[in-house]
């Protein structure tokens, strides 16, 4: 084989690696940097005020949503989630470190007015549950969202009511 | 020292080459591995802990935190019905009919992938604020200058996109989400 046809070969083989390193990279990275450029505590409850063009953290928003965003880590202690259902579509997700998103639980799935939630590390202890649906994270970091959606826009600020009354707090 | 040469030229070739492939497929994602529907595209592997290592950068970029199929199914229109790229210059009609989901939306997207600024705060068209006609279909109107009924503003920042928003959809969507009748996009002219 000519030397310079092994050298290229050598180099598409060692760019084949690195574009495969890197696509895999992309979700950590995308959530590394949220975080980074966030700079919000883990294990407390972020609610953000209703959607519109000035809303820049995460692509692509919805402006039908009120969102709250959990940022969590499970490393040590299980997060307890809370929040009361209100009457309209609700739903609670959790997306792991690598963006996936590991869970969903939505108003329709709750028999009750109030969703409850104890998000553990994976392999690790945890208390009794209660009443709490027991969900494990696939990740020990990652975010908890929260989505309500705005039917009607003359009812805003009573969902934000509710919308306010979500948590999401360690168990000691 | 030459030898040394020719390995940090190799290494830093590698990392052009692999680094600008991988961004450049992030931002471009190939029809491969989509779910074709007229102008719009979807895929099912969307936020799905089984989703390919693509699918997964992808959503990571340009819709970061979706929800999985369980719940919502995204499409996206970045072309109107012809093929031809969403553009600010250009007007556009949506065509369609209530869709057979819990919720839909259509909302309007910059290239920055974030809502198009507007004076009025208008960024979607959805299923509760919509004009209708008697038979129930309904005109959405994608322009920069305001419309009189279901104007969904498209700004001036070049090319746009739309997503497609259905929450808790029917089976169908799932079995078939190539087939189901969604709305067209209809060019009505450019300036």
């Amino acid at each position: 084989m000519k030397a310079w046809i092994k050298w290229i070969l050598i180099t598409l083989t060692l760019a084949a690696v690195i574009h495969i390193l890197a696509v895999m990279a992309v979700p950590y990275a995308v959530m590394f940097l949220l975080r980074m450029s966030t700079d919000r505590e883990v294990n407390a409850i972020y609610h953000q005020a209703p959607v519109t063009a000035e809303s820049r953290d995460v692509v692509r928003p919805s402006p039908d949503l009120l969102y709250s965003a959990c940022p969590y880590d499970v490393s040590e202690k299980p997060l307890r989630i809370s929040s009361p259902v209100p009457d309209t579509y609700f739903s609670i997700s959790g997306f792991a470190a690598n963006t996936d998103n590991f869970f969903v639980v939505s108003d329709r799935q709750v028999k009750s007015k109030q969703m409850e939630i104890l998000l553990v590390g994976k392999g690790k202890p945890y208390p009794d549950a209660g009443d709490a649906q027991v969900v494990v994270a696939p990740t020990d970091l990652g975010v908890v969202l929260f989505r309500t959606l705005i039917k009607d826009r003359d009812k805003l600020n009573d969902l934000i009511k509710v919308q306010r009354q979500a948590s999401c707090k360690p168990v000691e | 020292m030459k030898r040394a040469l020719r390995y940090l030229a190799i290494i830093l070739v590698a990392l052009v080459i692999g680094i600008g492939s991988a961004l450049w497929v992030v931002h471009s994602p190939p029809e491969s591995g989509m779910v074709k529907n007229g102008a719009w595209r979807t895929s099912l592997e969307v936020g799905s802990t089984h989703s390919g290592m693509y699918t997964r950068a992808v959503v990571a970029v340009t819709g970061l935190f979706a929800l999985n199929k369980s719940e919502t199914i995204y499409y996206i229109a970045e072309t109107d019905d012809e093929g031809q790229p969403l553009r600010s210059v250009c007007d556009y009609r949506i065509r369609g009919k209530d869709l057979d989901t819990r919720w839909w939306s259509i909302t309007a997207y910059g290239e920055d992938y974030f809502l198009i600024p507007n004076d009025q705060d208008r960024y979607s068209c959805n299923m509760m604020n919509l004009s209708r006609e008697a038979d129930g279909r309904y005109n959405i109107y994608l322009s920069s200058t305001p419309k009189k009924v279901n104007w969904l503003p498209t700004g001036n920042q070049g090319k746009f996109s739309l997503s497609l928003r259905l929450y808790q959809p029917a089976s169908a969507f799932y079995e078939t989400p190539q087939a189901i009748e969604l709305p067209r996009i209809i060019k009505e002219g450019c300036r």
